[in-house]
Formats: C-alpha cells, sequence, structure tokens
C-alpha cells in the first residue's frame, strides 16, 4: 500500500484554472491565417425534392472561391456503421436543417453575403413524424436505395421499408412466462428527439497539402474513429490522414461521431493548400449536426403476484431521423439492457432504429439506457400499482445480482454491483419508508417522491483499445500520452492520479499530455461510454509497470543489484530490503551518467495496451452473446412539488447512488454525477424539439429550446457504493454517463403521483401535468 | 457573424441621433442591441447598414424625479431601473425578463419599441398611465421636434412611432409608485423565458386596472377589462361566495361570480388569447384565471 495514496482525494484539476481563467484554446480558437471561410444553407424543409438549385450569382460573388452543393460528390457517403448520408443533401432533403449547399469565401461576411444568392427550389414531400408513423403500411420510403449501403455487420436495416436496423433478444419462452403469469401489464411511452447543447459548437479546419496529407483539427470526442471513417468515406488510406483534438466544450455523445469533418475535407481538397474552416453557429448545432434520438416504447411485463418478474414482450422504436449516424448502434444497446437493472427469465424484444424526417440522431449521454429506462421503469410502476405493492419493494424483488442471466444470456460475474445497497441508501435519503410518499401541503402544493433503479454497460465494439505510453523529463517527472479527449469530464486528472498511486509519486511529478494527435498519440477506440478512466486507466497502469523494468534494468547496475529486488516509489529507486541504498529517479529515467562521463540505459519509455477480452457480437435471431464488458448499477430518487392550479413542478431533491467500483476522485465523481442528474431533469421537464405538422422545427434556437438552468436545481444527493470490478484500475468502473439513466423514471414516478395519474410522455411541462390533471378530473 | 458592413454613429444629443437617422438611409437606432445582433445575424432579410447608438444621450439616460414626476431614460438598462426600484411594479415586472447578463445589456426603450411581441415593461407603464417623450426628425427646413404624450395614446399593441422618431424617455407620476400593486409571470418551464403569461395589476382607490403580456401578441390592458376588474373586485365584500378564490384553491368558478360577469366575463373580454408552441390558448386562460384571482387577492 502506498502510505502518500491520493486515491479518493479531490485534488484541484489542472485544467481548472485555464478554464476558469478564460484562456483555455479550443479548436475553434485556433486562428490560421489564409484560412478559407465557409458558410452552410440550410433545408427549411423536413421532406422535399430538390428541383433545382441556382448557384452562379453566388458563385460570382465577391470574395467567393466556390459553391458547392450534393451533386459535386455524387458518390461520398458517410456514415458510422452505415453510409447512408451525402455530405450535402442529394436529391432530396430528409430533414429541417440538412445542408444543401456550401459557399467557400475568402472570409466569413463573403461566404454568408454570397450564401443569399443561392436560391433552391423545392418540392415538398409528406413528411414523416414519429417511428410509427414511418412503419405504417404506405409510408414513404426514406432511403430507397437502403439495401446498397455499406455497413457492418452488426447493424440489420431491412430494405423497403424505414427500418435502419433490428435487434432482436430472444430468451427462454415468453409465451409460456405471459400464459402462467398472475398479473400482466402494458405500458406505453414516447418522447421526441432533441438536442445536447453542449457549450461548445462544433467545428472542423481541414487542410490538404502538397503532400496528398489531409489534417483535420476538429472539436471531436474520437479521433481515431474520424481518421478511420474519413479514410472510408473518401477511399483514402488511415496514412494520408491526420486527426487533431484539443479539449472540448462539452460533447455528450454529439461529437462521437463523424461530423462536420467529411465536407470540411472534401473542400480542402478542392484548396489544397488552404486551411477550410466549417463551423456551426449554434442554430446549425441544434438543427443541423446530429442530436438524441426519440422514442416510442411499448413494454409488456408479466409477474407472479409477489411480484417476481417472469417475461418482459418489449419493442423500443427509435427515431433516428433523417440518418442512421450512431442511432441504430443506440438502438442495439438498448436492446442488449432492455430489461434494466432486472432479473427477467423470459424475454422477446425488438428493438428499431426507424428513419424519420426529424433532425437525425447521434451517441448521447446514456447511451440508449436512459431510454430504455424510461420505457421499463414506467413498466415497472404499472406493475407495482397494480400489485399495490411499493414501488421501490418491487424494484428490490428483481434486483440483478450475481449469477442471473442479463437479457443476451450471458450471466453476470463476481464483478456484479450491489444494487440493494444502491437502493437502501436512496430510501434511506428520501426518508421513503419513514413517509407517505404524497404529501399536500398547507398551501394546496403537492410533494410526491419517486424512486428508480438503471444499469448501465458500454455499447462499445468487441475489440474497444486504449493505449498508453509513459515518458520522463529531466526532472524524473512522467507524462502520460494517450487518445484520451478532455471533454470536461476530467478523465486526464484521474489518470493523472492513477499513475501517480502506480509510481508511488508525488502528483505534481505526473503529468498528461492535452491534446490528442493521431500521428503521436497512442491509438485509443474514442472518448465515449464512460470507459476512458476504466481503459486508458489499464493501460496507463500497463505503461507504469513497463518503465518500472527499465527503471530497475538500469538502476541495477550503478546499484549492483538484481533488477527484480529494486523498487520505485517516491521518486526514488531503492533496494527493497535496503531502502537507503537508492538513486533518485531523475538520475535513472533519461539513463545512468557515471561519475566518469559513461552512460547506460537511455530514456525510459513505458508502453501500455488494453484491449477489451472475451466479447462477442450477438446472434441475428436470438440476440445471445456477451457484448459488454462491466455494468454499472444504481438507484435514483427526487422528490418533486406540483402545484395543482397551473401545474408547475419543481424538483425540491434528487438522489443517487450507484455502485462505481472504487472512487478515484471524489469531487470529480461527484460533479459527473451532478451533471448527469442535471441533464436528467432538463431532459425529463423542460427539453425536446417541438414540431409543426410538417415536422419543422419550431424551437431550433436557445431561445425556445430550454435546458436546466443554475438556479432551477435541486438538493443533490449522491452517494457511491464500491463494490471492486477486478478488472478495473484498483476496482473501478465506469461513471460519467450513468447519472442521467434513471432520472426520467424517477421523476416520472413522482410526478404521476402527484398528478394522480400516469405519465408516459416527456417532457413533461407543467401545461403537460395540468392537463393530465384536468383529463383525471373529469 | 453579421456580415454587413455597417456604420457605427454615437450621438450625444437627441437631435444629432435624428438628424443621423434623416443623414443615413435604413439606420437602425441601437441601444441593448440583442434584437438587433440575433435579427442581423440569422436574418438574411434583415437590412442593416447604420446604427445609430443611443446610449450617450444624457437624456436618454435620466433616472430622477423632477418636475412632479419620475422620468427614466429610454437607454435606461432594465437591471438599472429595476435596481432604482422607484417605481417597485416596473422592477418587479423588469426583473422576469431575461436572465441578469442580459438585463444589463437590455434597455427600457428597447424593450418597448422591440420586435419581439412581450413588451413587458409596457405593463406598469400603461397602468401609471405614464406619458413619453419622443424626438421627431426634422423634414426639409423644420426641424426637429420633441413630444410628450400619454403612453396609452401612441400605444396600440405597439408603439406608433413616426419614421425616425426616437423614444428618449418615460415619466411616471409620483403617486403610482405608491399604489398597491401586484405582479405576476408564467412561463412554459424554467423562469428564463419569454413569459406565457404576465400580468400586472394596480389599484387606484376601488378602481382596478389591470395589463396582461404574452396572452396576446402584444400587451394589452383595456378600460372595458378594467371595468369588469373593479367591479368583480368591489362585489367581493358583500357576497362570500364571490370573493374572488386563491389560485391554490384551484376551485371551478362560483356560479355567482358568473352569473354576474365575473371571471368569465373577464376572459371573454380579453379576447382569443394566443397559442403557439410555448402553450395552449387553453393553458393560457387558466393561468390567467390563477393570477387574476390571486393578483386581486393581493391588491384586497
Amino acid at each position: 500500500m502506498n502510505p502518500a495514496s491520493h486515491l479518493g482525494t479531490s485534488p484541484i484539476r489542472t485544467d481548472a484554472p485555464a478554464k476558469v481563467r478564460g484562456t483555455l484554446r479550443y479548436t475553434d480558437d485556433l486562428i490560421r491565417p489564409g484560412t478559407l471561410q465557409t458558410a452552410v444553407l440550410f433545408s427549411p424543409l423536413a421532406h422535399a425534392e430538390i428541383q433545382k438549385i441556382e448557384t452562379a450569382a453566388a458563385a460570382a460573388a465577391p470574395g467567393v472561391r466556390g459553391v458547392f452543393t450534393g451533386a459535386d460528390w455524387p458518390d461520398v457517403l458517410i456514415g458510422l456503421y452505415m453510409g447512408d448520408k451525402p455530405p450535402l443533401a442529394r436529391g432530396k432533403v430528409r430533414y429541417h436543417g440538412e445542408p444543401v449547399a456550401v459557399v467557400v469565401a475568402d472570409d466569413e461576411a463573403c461566404a454568408l453575403n454570397a450564401l443569399r444568392l443561392v436560391k433552391v427550389e423545392y418540392a415538398p414531400l409528406p413528411a414523416l413524424g414519429s417511428p410509427r408513423e414511418a412503419l405504417a403500411p404506405g409510408a414513404p420510403i426514406l432511403h430507397p436505395e437502403l439495401a446498397t449501403y455499406a455497413k457492418i455487420p452488426d447493424i440489420l436495416p431491412e430494405p423497403g421499408t424505414n427500418v435502419a436496423n433490428r435487434t432482436k433478444i430472444r430468451k427462454g419462452d415468453p409465451a409460456q412466462a405471459f400464459a402462467a403469469a398472475d398479473v400482466v401489464v402494458e405500458s406505453e411511452c414516447a418522447f421526441p428527439p432533441g438536442n445536447h447543447v453542449a457549450m461548445e459548437p462544433r467545428v472542423a479546419i481541414a487542410e490538404y497539402g502538397a503532400d496528398g496529407r489531409l489534417e483535420i483539427d476538429s472539436s471531436t470526442q474520437s479521433p481515431f474513429e474520424v481518421r478511420n471513417l474519413l479514410a472510408r468515406a473518401l477511399g483514402m488510406p488511415e496514412r494520408r490522414i491526420v486527426v487533431r483534438a484539443g479539449p472540448i466544450g462539452g460533447g455528450f455523445g454529439g461529437k462521437a461521431g463523424i461530423m462536420l469533418e467529411p465536407l470540411a475535407a472534401l473542400l480542402a481538397m478542392r484548396f489544397p493548400g488552404r486551411p477550410v474552416r466549417l463551423a456551426n453557429t449554434r442554430e446549425a448545432d441544434l438543427l443541423s449536426s446530429p442530436g438524441r434520438p426519440g422514442l416510442q416504447a411499448r413494454v409488456k411485463l408479466a409477474a407472479r403476484a409477489d411480484g417476481t418478474l417472469l417475461g418482459a414482450d418489449i419493442e423500443f422504436l427509435f427515431d433516428s431521423g433523417g440518418y442512421a449516424d450512431y442511432a441504430v448502434n443506440v438502438s442495439r444497446a438498448a436492446a442488449i439492457s432492455c430489461t434494466g437493472p432486472y432479473n427477467v427469465p423470459n424475454l422477446k424484444t425488438d428493438s428499431l432504429c426507424v428513419y424519420t424526417n426529424h433532425p437525425f440522431a447521434t451517441a448521447f449521454r446514456g447511451f440508449g439506457h436512459i431510454e430504455l429506462s424510461y420505457a421499463t421503469e414506467r413498466a415497472m410502476d404499472l406493475l407495482a400499482e397494480r400489485l399495490q405493492m411499493d414501488p421501490a419493494d418491487l424494484r428490490l424483488k428483481n434486483a440483478i445480482r450475481r449469477g442471473d442471466l442479463t437479457p443476451t444470456g450471458a450471466p453476470m460475474d463476481e464483478n456484479t454491483g450491489d444494487l440493494p445497497a444502491c437502493l437502501a441508501r436512496v430510501r434511506k435519503r428520501l426518508a421513503w419508508d419513514a413517509q407517505p410518499h404524497r404529501v399536500v401541503q398547507p398551501d394546496g402544493k403537492i410533494r410526491a417522491k419517486g424512486i428508480s433503479c438503471f444499469w448501465k454497460a458500454p455499447a462499445i465494439p468487441t475489440f474497444t483499445d486504449a493505449g498508453a505510453v509513459l515518458y520522463f523529463a529531466e526532472d524524473g517527472s512522467a507524462t502520460l500520452g494517450t487518445g484520451v479527449i478532455e471533454i470536461g469530464q476530467g478523465a486526464h486528472e484521474g489518470l493523472r492520479m492513477l499513475v501517480a498511486e502506480a509510481l508511488q509519486t508525488d502528483l505534481d511529478r505526473v503529468h498528461v499530455t492535452r491534446a490528442v494527435d493521431t500521428d503521436r498519440s497512442p491509438h485509443d477506440w474514442a472518448t465515449a461510454a464512460s470507459r476512458s478512466l476504466f481503459m486508458a486507466g489499464r493501460a496507463a497502469l500497463e505503461a507504469v509497470a513497463d518503465a518500472v523494468v527499465q527503471i530497475q534494468r538500469t538502476a541495477a547496475v550503478p546499484l549492483q543489484c538484481r533488477p527484480e529486488d529494486l523498487d520505485v516509489a517516491g521518486g526514488r529507486v531503492f533496494v527493497r530490503a535496503e531502502p537507503a541504498r537508492f538513486l533518485p529517479l531523475e538520475k535513472v529515467v533519461l539513463g545512468y551518467v557515471y561519475p566518469n562521463g559513461n552512460a547506460i540505459g537511455g530514456p525510459v519509455v513505458g508502453r501500455g495496451r488494453y484491449i477489451t477480452p472475451d466479447l462477442t457480437g450477438l446472434d441475428p435471431d436470438t440476440g445471445a452473446g456477451k457484448p459488454w464488458l462491466e455494468w454499472t448499477l444504481g438507484a435514483e430518487g427526487v422528490e418533486v412539488e406540483v402545484d395543482p392550479a397551473d401545474g408547475a413542478i419543481r424538483v425540491l431533491q434528487a438522489a443517487c447512488a450507484m455502485d462505481v467500483g472504487k472512487v478515484v476522485h471524489p469531487a470529480l465523481a461527484r460533479g459527473q454525477v451532478v451533471g448527469a442528474m442535471a441533464m436528467g431533469i432538463g431532459y425529463s421537464l423542460c427539453e425536446g424539439f417541438v414540431f409543426d405538422a410538417r415536422q419543422v422545427v419550431q424551437n431550433g434556437s436557445l431561445r425556445d429550446y430550454k435546458i436546466l438552468r443554475y438556479g432551477e436545481e435541486p438538493d443533490y444527493f449522491v452517494d457511491f457504493v464500491e463494490t471492486p470490478q477486478h478488472d478495473g484500475p484498483y476496482g473501478l468502473r465506469g461513471l460519467g454517463e450513468q447519472g442521467i439513466v434513471g432520472m426520467p423514471g424517477c421523476l416520472s414516478q413522482a410526478a404521476s403521483l402527484a398528478v394522480g395519474a400516469h405519465l408516459a410522455e416527456l417532457p413533461m411541462t407543467p401545461e403537460v401535468l395540468w392537463k393530465k390533471m384536468q383529463e383525471s378530473a373529469r | 457573424m453579421i456580415a454587413a458592413d455597417v456604420s457605427y454613429l454615437c450621438p450625444d444629443t437627441a437631435e444629432e441621433a435624428v438628424d443621423a437617422w434623416r443623414r443615413h438611409a435604413g439606420a437602425r437606432y441601437l441601444a441593448g442591441g440583442t434584437e438587433i445582433a440575433t435579427a442581423a445575424r440569422r436574418t438574411a432579410a434583415f437590412d442593416l447598414r447604420a446604427c445609430i447608438d443611443i446610449k450617450r444621450i444624457a437624456e436618454a439616460n435620466v433616472h430622477e424625479i423632477c418636475g412632479g414626476c419620475l422620468r427614466l431614460g429610454a437607454a435606461l438598462s432594465l437591471s438599472d431601473v429595476a435596481a432604482g426600484d422607484a417605481f417597485p411594479l416596473l422592477g418587479a415586472v423588469l426583473r422576469g425578463i431575461a436572465d441578469r447578463t442580459v438585463r444589463n445589456r437590455l434597455t427600457l426603450g428597447g424593450n418597448l419599441a422591440g420586435l419581439l411581441p412581450y413588451r413587458e415593461a409596457a405593463l406598469p407603464l400603461l397602468l401609471a398611465d405614464a406619458s413619453i417623450l419622443t424626438i421627431v426628425p426634422g423634414k426639409g427646413e423644420i426641424p426637429s421636434a420633441r413630444q410628450e404624450r400619454p403612453l396609452r395614446e401612441i400605444f396600440d399593441k405597439r408603439l406608433v412611432l413616426a419614421p425616425g422618431e426616437l423614444v428618449l424617455s418615460f415619466c411616471v407620476p409620483l403617486d403610482a409608485p405608491e399604489w398597491p400593486w401586484s405582479h405576476y409571470r408564467r412561463t412554459r418551464t424554467g423562469e428564463v423565458d419569454y413569459p406565457l403569461v404576465t400580468t400586472a395589476m394596480v389599484r387606484v382607490g376601488d378602481a382596478i386596472r389591470f395589463a396582461v403580456a404574452g396572452a396576446h401578441p402584444y400587451p394589452f390592458r383595456s378600460d372595458a377589462v378594467d371595468a369588469l376588474l373593479t367591479e368583480w373586485f368591489a362585489a367581493r365584500g358583500t357576497d362570500e361566495e364571490n370573493s374572488p378564490p386563491s389560485a391554490a384553491q384551484n376551485g371551478p368558478d362560483s356560479p355567482t361570480a358568473q352569473g354576474r360577469g365575473g371571471l368569465e366575463a373577464i376572459i371573454a373580454a380579453l379576447g382569443p388569447l394566443r397559442a403557439d408552441a410555448r402553450a395552449s390558448a387553453e393553458y393560457r386562460v387558466q393561468l390567467l384565471k390563477n393570477l387574476i384571482r390571486a393578483g386581486l387577492e393581493d391588491l384586497a
């Protein structure tokens, strides 16, 4: 054990001063002389044929270098798992906000002024406003070429329909379970698509060099994915592409895929030697770049009279919008975790990703789990009501435990977190068992509580990797290089603590490289799925071990001992049995120099690697497989106050307890959880796109699209349970996204209890609550 | 970005401002600039060639009691007016608009003269029978001229101004801040949003005055509604059943109240309410009923 361990303490993160002072440089702060600027024309319609685009006047405008439309790249299709999206709309537009034309000019004003001269004639087509509409017989088929799209094998589109992916889970004998059940409930729920609203709008700056190399600076969570996907979309090998990413101003999944980079790259290739900047305005970021999916869900549960779940029949219809992007894997992730953290022996699930004419959807914090959790928690509430059972007791009774089989049939292993303990802590915090769950206050307002459970597994490729390199400076300090992006989450700070712990050294002797560069940084899948501290942490620990071996080898010679008899701690390498025989690290890490000038060793470079072991894909017919690495389990609860006069709702307190294996940095961990809970409150109570009958977005600016603000937040309570994850560094597992997952469920339960009616749609605005109360009063 | 080349003019006096307007075709007066910046950035059709910044004009920054009235410059920020607190109802209304950082930019004149339909700052000024001082640009040999008129005279859903006419200040009679008042504001969700309904009410002796924003695509005050409210308010003492119940009770409207006009008649007199992406007309009616009840209770 390290007596000077920093694990479990909360040092100030090293990037905090620059962030607080506003001096941290983000991607769009890179201003390079000679940069060409762009302006993009967006579709005002959700679904229309493009009949004509008039660009001649714009092309002739002052300062304009070129005007481009979809016809300029007739064969390029971009996608993550399935290439279905042209860089600019071709032939038709499929959502409000789709890029239709782009002007490249010497400066931004020229580009914008010329853009106003581009004239497009549209012939409107009927627009699909929900997955169910898109699946109805006779619905227009948004992607008639679906069969021809390149895709990975895990994605199963159904050509001739609007189904971009269908994931089937079949486990046990659900028909028998429903026949044998004492109680069956069926729940439906839905919410519209929305947006991440990251503080930094997306930007990509591309330059095509005279050497035929493409350089991209991007506000991306996934520089290596961007390189790989660009290579495929452009038919250019990875060796000719470099992607650089600095710190980004929030992503929440919205920067995990491929976004502005392909168009920026294609434009750059038309103007070799000049950087081309493609930057979103806030409105473009909301509408044109991908947001989060909407959902329509149906969950049917079969249970015994004592509340034991026997089976489930589940249908998730994800609203992917006009293109598939990450949504085809979001729907798959929801299938993998479809039951929520409950033991359901018999199961039939179909999780569909469906094209509609909404803004398209990508990864979003929780990645399918907030959606599935909302659907299953609503069904659990119906079941509890039917059984007249305490909703927390029903959850406890069915809580998933070690040895239970997950929906895909693989058993929960010895790393299974302690869900009952999490639930107990939230119950205690809310005084769940001591006080009634619904109380009418003297002023007429109603206070009500709700509780939910959640789980989340990272939805990742079976071969998700992380590399780490550790090198040293003259002062003996260590620098860790990884492919992990600083996205606000503080993973660099966590990695710094892990390395300091492993080297048993002071924190200020460890530094983590901030910028990621695909030419220089070790490969890393993506900064997503709450896996960075786990996987890059594992790689970092291996890099430390590798460096220690090199340090021992160098130091053993002058210390005249065997390498394995040496330990590294406190900035020294010393003989274990005789600590007074030591060398300071600064005399070893770049090589040892004898008094006479002779030198041995050379710079220590620690190498660390991690790749997910033992993961499989899913059987296409049954979903059987082991696609998950680890599960974070937890419980959440809220107390709300509803004013029956107008439905106004306020969250008084919100509690979360989750089993994270090991807390490395309590303040950052709490910050992640509180941020996720706040996001979950906004998701549940105020966010989401509003559409008109033609599926044109009505709230496409921050004047109208409202997210939670500071000052509107409840008292937060965050607690951690630490059941070790044996394959995680120091026993830790992921915690970045999970706090959002249970929020729609417990808020819906509390609000339903308050208004006396089952609520099944988000967002639960005051007007929605008031209307429900009016209906149930009738 | 704003792609146009814009001339920026910063006059010291009202006369210079209106003269600048005459000299620069298509010039706009610039106060806080929040609407201009958004419109110029996002709307291709928004014509922006010259801005005449009125924030340096002393007359538009006056904030004092003189000549028997409280005079408030049009270029004062909402934060400054609210902090002055000389007219508590106005301060309360202004503190409901946007958030503190934005209120530091928004101006009193801009809130009334802007394009957004809410113009909540108009409510207290309409209730107070405030007057408005403007300056009209000269024409040919005719010099520019100031005009002071009752606000209600030139406020028909919005300020009705002559081309180039610049608002300089508002004058609030000194008795207005003394009247009992009430203000409520309801939004779709969080506090920082445009109002679904903002109500402002004062009691002048036994007479109730009422103004509302958000319920219509413009701020609303009418003598007919004031008369109905006054009547309903007066009936409160004589008939317990008929007294305006508190919002929290959420009971059905009492039949006697309806029989004598009461709340339903008041709502009817407001005409059809706005329905938009934020809320239905039906919900706005409910909010209005709650807030009128609550307001009258405050004034009792």
